[in-house]
């Protein structure tokens, strides 16, 4: 350790530097991240086209196969194709995930947008709503929606947006107050703009930003959370598969065929670490007061 | 000041009361009638109508809600409509298996995720700061249920170090943490995982401010910098987000129950909701949505306590 007089040491110079060593691996992070997402989202959308099996063809003669030349992964209790299920099931949950987040967004940052800008009563119903969603951890605003509507893809979008909108609303309501001080609002206020063109030609593209950046984060949240939900048996119903409910029917057959449980969790864990890593860069990038989180 | 705190609990009082409005209609938008959930189809006519009115079904649902606040507000829960019994009785009957998971889940997490993300905070870009990072950032990656699965598998499963079903035996505290370990270690890495980078990015927040450079001006040293004057003021933030974490571990331990097949909450919930017991369904999300608010408020009132610049308007968790 160094001396006591001494208040300045190499561990100190670590601490202070944004060393060009940082950068690189902050960068391979990132493209890890970008890398890991272009997969996911290709295996989703080319995916199902490219299964060696139909995913939903049963066949008794196969039922519980090991992996081999033809079944890769091996057969589940109705002797389907696991490969082709996990395949199939990674366009589901993406899909549920990606359009739930990009709803959210969407009217969550217009609803805060026009919250921010107009105040008054139109902000107050903004809010009162936002705070009565936020009320409720996710999972649980997730199985009350499900409940209420039942489970299915669409239903699952449903509820899954309403649990993200507020997050969306808080985070431009905030933005667009920041926003509303700079010169230029008050620049086109002068001009005559009318109060839509000054929200959406003016403070949207400003707010718009960090919402997008946000929306990595939130996405692999969703993934989570769909996971979670389906696993419950509320969200995407068999025999339609999603990685949640793969997992819940493979719990069933832990003694005997752990396979069943493995490739859907690797399946979850690979899309969610790939969202984390892009949301962690894209914000490390556009939030230069806090360097990393 | 004592005007917030009266101000910030009655914004908790009226979204509490949106809350309970939304669970009470939204739990009954649910099909097929308890009734005959309970007694089967194979019921006559005039049986099942009897059996509604025992239930309180009878009534309009206008004024079910309001027999329901009433109750609410005398702290009455109502009856189990598939089991007959006091839903607080059920409640609380559950309620240690529960806690044990959460709270088991939260020590876990406080005690590798804090030290972690200080020393990965102290030595930033090194090679230990990297590997706690990579580690953390899987941990959030993982949703609880599949730790738990992924647990089971070698612990329970192949080795039987750890029961793989149930949640052990309420007069014995051995047998409850034995059940109780591996469910509260699932929540434990996902938890330790949020604090390590919580921790970490505290820190690092910290040790830029102006009384370290002080501190280290006057020649102090690295140690007691570190380990002293940061560690000092770190740690009131990183306790008070325990809390926000604390709602996020709540709605994990759902799932991480079922697939121990434990009895708690999350089983009553699932349990509800197959048998149509409004009742209890309604009561277990209250509890979660009250969980989630008083810790919500507690940490906003904590916050204003330590640092008086803060005043409303944060993001909570999830």
């Amino acid at each position: 350790m160094a001396s006591e007089i001494q208040p300045h040491t190499a561990d100190m110079d670590v601490l202070h530097s944004e060393g060009a060593w940082s950068r690189v691996l902050q960068n391979k992070l990132a493209w890890v991240g970008i890398i890991g997402c272009a997969i996911v989202f290709l295996v989703a959308v080319i995916g199902p086209w490219l299964v060696p099996h139909d995913p939903f063809a049963q066949s008794m003669l196969h039922r519980f196969a090991s992996s081999n030349a033809t079944y890769w992964l091996g057969t589940d209790q109705f002797g389907r194709d696991i490969f082709s299920r996990v395949v199939y099931a990674t366009r589901v949950s993406v899909v549920i995930s990606l359009v739930s987040v990009l709803i959210g967004m969407a009217l969550g940052t217009v609803l805060g947008v026009i919250a921010g800008h107009r105040r008054g009563w139109v902000d107050w119903v903004v809010m009162e709503l936002v705070n009565l969603l936020i009320a409720f951890p996710t999972i649980v605003l997730g199985i009350l929606v499900l409940v209420a509507i039942g489970g299915g893809v669409v239903n699952m979008i449903i509820a899954l947006s309403l649990a993200f909108l507020p997050r969306f609303v808080r985070l431009a309501r905030a933005e667009t107050m920041a926003v509303a001080e700079k010169s230029f609002v008050e620049a086109a206020r002068a001009s005559g703009a009318s109060d839509a063109r000054i929200m959406f030609k003016y403070i949207l593209p400003n707010v718009i930003g960090t919402a997008i950046v946000t929306a990595a984060l939130w996405t692999a949240t969703a993934i989570r959370a769909e996971a979670a939900l389906s696993f419950l048996g509320l969200g995407v119903q068999p025999p339609n598969p999603s990685w949640g409910n793969l997992i819940s029917d493979g719990l069933h057959y832990i003694l005997s065929d752990p396979g069943l449980i493995l490739y859907p969790s690797i399946a979850i864990i690979v899309a969610v670490l790939s969202f984390n890593m892009l949301g962690d860069a894209l914000r490390d990038y556009f939030d230069p007061r806090i360097h990393e989180r | 000041m004592w005007l917030y705190v009266l101000e910030r609990v009655l914004r908790t009082l009226i979204t509490l009361l949106l809350a309970v409005t939304l669970i009470f209609f939204a739990v009954r938008v649910l099909p097929g009638d308890p009734a005959e959930a309970l007694m089967g189809r194979h019921m006559s006519a005039e049986g099942l109508e009897t059996l509604r009115r025992q239930m309180g079904l009878d009534v309009p649902v206008w004024d079910q809600y309001l027999q329901f606040l009433g109750n609410l507000l005398r702290g009455d829960l109502g009856i189990s409509l598939a089991l007959g019994q006091p839903v607080s009785t059920l409640l609380w009957d559950v309620a240690p298996y529960t806690a044990i998971v959460v709270v088991g889940a939260m020590l876990i997490g406080a005690a590798i995720g804090i030290p972690a993300g200080i020393l990965s905070a102290i030595h930033r870009n090194r090679a230990i700061d990297y590997l706690a990072r990579f580690i953390s950032l899987s941990g959030i990656s993982l949703p609880g249920f599949v730790i738990a699965i992924l647990l089971m598998l070698p612990l329970a499963v192949y080795l039987g170090w750890f029961p793989m079903v149930g949640g052990g035996r309420t007069d014995s505290p051995a047998s409850l943490v034995h059940f109780g370990f591996l469910p509260a270690l699932a929540g434990g890495i996902g938890m330790a995982a949020y604090l390590t980078r919580l921790t970490r990015s505290t820190y690092l927040e910290i040790l830029n401010e102006d009384y370290i450079r002080t501190a280290r001006a006057k020649g102090l040293s690295d140690r007691r910098v570190l380990y002293k004057h940061a560690l000092r003021n770190a740690l009131i933030p990183i306790v008070t987000l325990l809390g926000i974490y604390s709602i996020i571990m709540i709605g994990d331990s759902i799932a991480i129950e079922i697939v121990f097949s434990r009895p708690g909450f999350g089983r009553l919930i699932m349990g509800g909701i197959t048998q149509r017991d409004y009742v209890v369904l309604q009561s277990v999300l209250l509890v979660y949505v009250a969980f989630a608010a008083i810790v919500n408020l507690v940490v906003d009132l904590l916050y204003v306590l330590i640092d008086p610049r803060i005043k409303l308007g944060r993001i909570h968790g999830d």
